[in-house]
């Protein structure tokens, strides 16, 4: 696809421990367009957060053992430390879950976005004395410069007061408006592709409305591609443009979040909606998926999520399970895609001819 | 499953006289403690509650939500005797009681209490069957107490051998479980939850309230539960409580609450829960922050960030109104719930910019 930022190719993403090898990623495939919001939902320890980290190559101590990223072109699998310093600050950035522990707490917050800003200023010269600060060293105007940059992010953000605000320091912030520094931290380079790891997870609902809203400014202004990891589906579901469903270090199904929120195909997906109590009426018990999640040593053979599935056979539990593509865009790994939840037959059950396609979560071709 | 037929009259009270009632608590903290400030009477104190009245009895659940820092666990921590109030009065089974030292034995065991940060309230160097033993009686047998903590880690669903592990081996669901259990150990009547379910996917959130529900109903125990997430508090909670503040300023059976919000701030919190349902309108923030404690605004503390405050609000402390089957603290309350109050700022129905894809 022509707009496509980032590609990821049947990754696999392993860990070493006593108990053997961990297949934390075990062939994911999906990509993210320009100027597109892409949720990545799944229980914990389904791998979202090793993706993540795999795609700017942090995935460290776990190793990539095969597969492909390709971002801008650029195969970031094979990379050096060089090109991957440069990816990493300008062109893709990240944000993590608790802004508590990523903001420094004895600097003044502005300092902090200036300093970004600064490291990503490539039309002066920097040395190690200037960002020392050793005053001889120190390149004023460049600073000067950045500082009144970092101002004008806070002001996108939507920092109220930017300019008081950017003499305080991190615990004078509350958590909202520290999640917001950070978000200035990471648009200083001016990123083509935003991940954020569960930015809103630890904030109040009325915070997280307007993180989310923030990053679809963002999104609107800058046509950057979002990767919105997060296991609250409200939260995907309105924020999000496609969505893709994990499930032990695979994708389970991927497609826009119309189809795959309200007429989930996967068995998987519609049991992790079941489980959302929101939305549910008066006296209607919330439905609970049985079992845990697999363990991720050794990998899988066949659905890893058969062991949990009301509808497995033996079928699900050897060789490799198909990706069909039952609408366009929307894809499922099942060998069943059974009909959706809603008691309308799927697309596929009606007897259109469904294509069986590479093991793939992205766009249409 | 959970409801009580008092409920649907749209009655406060329950069929049990309540276990635990606060009555117009107040509780205070020093910001500035210094002896110089305090010589000058310059000590500044943060109200962390202010005249909360909330009674809880056996077999329901009562919610209370609000944002951080509305004073939802100090209310917590009023209730189980960790903290003791300054004004107003905690009572349990009609007696008035304080913090944990000037508690019986019997009134402590009648609270139970499933902390915020459940891994951190366990002892790391300790096995999960010992954190749990701690809560025994003395009275009981060793050999009795084995088969005491494996009936516990049944009940909530855990397998006995995990009674000899420690709390670092266990998956957040588990450690949960486990926490469940310990508040379980010495059969009380009330068990105070702080967010009991906030860090946990969806998956693992959906089989502890499944839990929850069940061991209510298995022994009639009575749920403070705490929460800042409204989609969870909606599946358990028979009664609401909504904090802002310090104060509660709108309760009644959880339902009405939240089908026909009347205070404002609930309003904002219904609307900023994101729905599952892409279709629906997207999540509304609610701007501005909550106020500092130590400096309140005059009249209704909502009122800088209240869509429909005018001048009133700013001047009135509102008492409690009664709408329908619920309880506000708005001077316009009738008016919210019927939908006729319009928004003095016009910031109501901003939708998102766009969707790209079609």
């Amino acid at each position: 696809m022509m707009n496509e930022l980032l590609r990821v190719e049947d990754l696999h993403t392993h860990f070493d421990s006593d108990q053997g090898t961990v297949h934390a990623v075990d062939g994911a495939s999906f990509g993210v367009n320009r100027g597109e919001i892409v949720g990545l939902v799944g229980e914990s320890g389904c791998g979202k957060s090793v993706t993540a980290r795999s795609i700017i190559r942090l995935e460290d101590p776990g190793r990539i053992v095969s597969g492909r990223i390709s971002f801008d072109g650029r195969d970031l699998t094979r990379a050096d430390e060089a090109t991957l310093r440069r990816v990493r600050g300008e062109d893709i950035s990240i944000v993590f879950q608790d802004p508590h522990e990523t903001l420094n707490p004895v600097f003044p917050i502005g300092d902090q976005i200036a300093e970004s800003v600064r490291i990503h200023d490539g039309g002066s010269s920097q040395g190690l004395l200037d960002f020392l600060g050793v005053p001889p060293f120190r390149n004023r105007t460049a600073w000067n410069r950045a500082e009144d940059r970092a101002v004008e992010l806070m002001e996108q953000v939507a920092i109220p007061d930017p300019n008081g605000s950017a003499a305080e320091y991190p615990h004078e912030f509350s958590g909202g408006m520290r999640q917001r520094a950070m978000l200035a931290v990471a648009l200083a380079s001016d990123p083509n592709l935003l991940i954020a790891d569960e930015p809103t997870t630890a904030l109040d609902t009325t915070t997280q409305a307007g993180i989310l809203r923030q990053i679809w400014t963002l999104r609107d202004q800058r046509d950057m591609g979002v990767l919105l990891i997060s296991h609250d589906i409200g939260v995907v579901a309105q924020t999000c443009d496609r969505v893709v469903v994990m499930y032990g270090g695979q994708v389970m199904e991927s497609g826009p979040v119309d189809e795959v929120l309200t007429a989930p195909k996967h068995p998987y997906t519609r049991a992790l909606l079941e489980c959302s109590p929101r939305n549910l009426g008066r006296d209607e018990r919330v439905s609970t998926l049985e079992g845990s999640p697999p363990d991720a040593v050794g990998g899988h053979d066949g659905c890893p999520f058969a062991d949990r599935c009301r509808l497995a056979t033996s079928d699900c539990r050897s060789g490799d399970i198909p990706v069909v593509e039952s609408d366009p865009g929307h894809r499922v790994a099942c060998i069943e895609t059974p009909a959706d939840s809603r008691g309308t037959p799927t697309v596929a059950a009606s007897g259109q001819p469904r294509n069986v396609v590479a093991p793939d979560g992205g766009d249409e071709k | 499953m959970r409801a009580s037929p008092a409920n649907d009259g749209g009655n406060d009270e329950t069929r049990h006289a309540p276990v635990a009632e606060l009555r117009n608590v107040e509780k205070e903290f020093e910001t500035s403690r210094s002896v110089l400030d305090r010589l000058l009477g310059d000590a500044r104190s943060a109200k962390a509650v202010c005249g909360a009245s909330l009674s809880i009895s056996r077999g329901e659940t009562v919610g209370v939500v609000g944002e951080s820092g509305c004073g939802k666990s100090t209310l917590a921590k009023l209730v189980t005797g960790e903290l003791t109030p300054d004004g107003g009065s905690v009572l349990l089974d009609g007696d008035s009681v304080g913090g944990y030292p000037t508690r019986t034995g019997g009134q402590l065991r009648r609270i139970g209490v499933v902390f915020q940060n459940v891994r951190e309230s366990f002892d790391s160097r300790w096995s999960v069957g010992r954190s749990i033993a701690e809560s025994f009686g003395h009275e009981q047998q060793p050999d009795e107490r084995v088969d005491r903590i494996d009936d516990l880690l049944e009940q909530v669903n855990l397998d006995p051998q995990v009674g000899s592990r420690y709390p670092s081996e266990l998956s957040g669901g588990q450690i949960q479980r486990a926490g469940i259990a310990r508040a379980l150990a010495h059969d009380p009547e009330l068990v105070v939850l702080d967010e009991p379910v906030s860090g946990l996917d969806v998956a693992t959130q959906a089989t502890i309230l499944d839990l929850l529900a069940e061991l209510q109903r298995r022994h009639e125990i009575g749920y403070l539960f705490i929460s800042h997430d409204l989609g969870v508090v909606r599946y358990l909670a028979d009664r609401l409580a909504v904090m802002y503040a310090g104060e509660i300023v709108e309760r009644g059976p959880a339902r009405d609450v939240f089908e026909r919000p009347s205070h404002p701030y609930t309003e904002a919190l219904l609307r900023a829960v994101p729905s599952d349902d892409p279709t629906d309108p997207p999540p509304e923030p609610l701007p501005g922050s909550p106020p500092d404690p130590s400096n309140r605004p005059t009249g209704c503390p909502f009122h800088p960030r209240c869509p429909h405050a005018d001048g009133q609000c700013e001047r009135q402390h509102p008492e409690f109104k009664r709408v329908r089957t619920t309880q506000s603290r708005c001077h316009y309350a009738d008016e919210l719930a019927d939908g006729t109050r319009t928004n003095n700022h016009g910031t109501d129905g901003e939708r998102r910019p766009h969707r790209s894809d079609s």
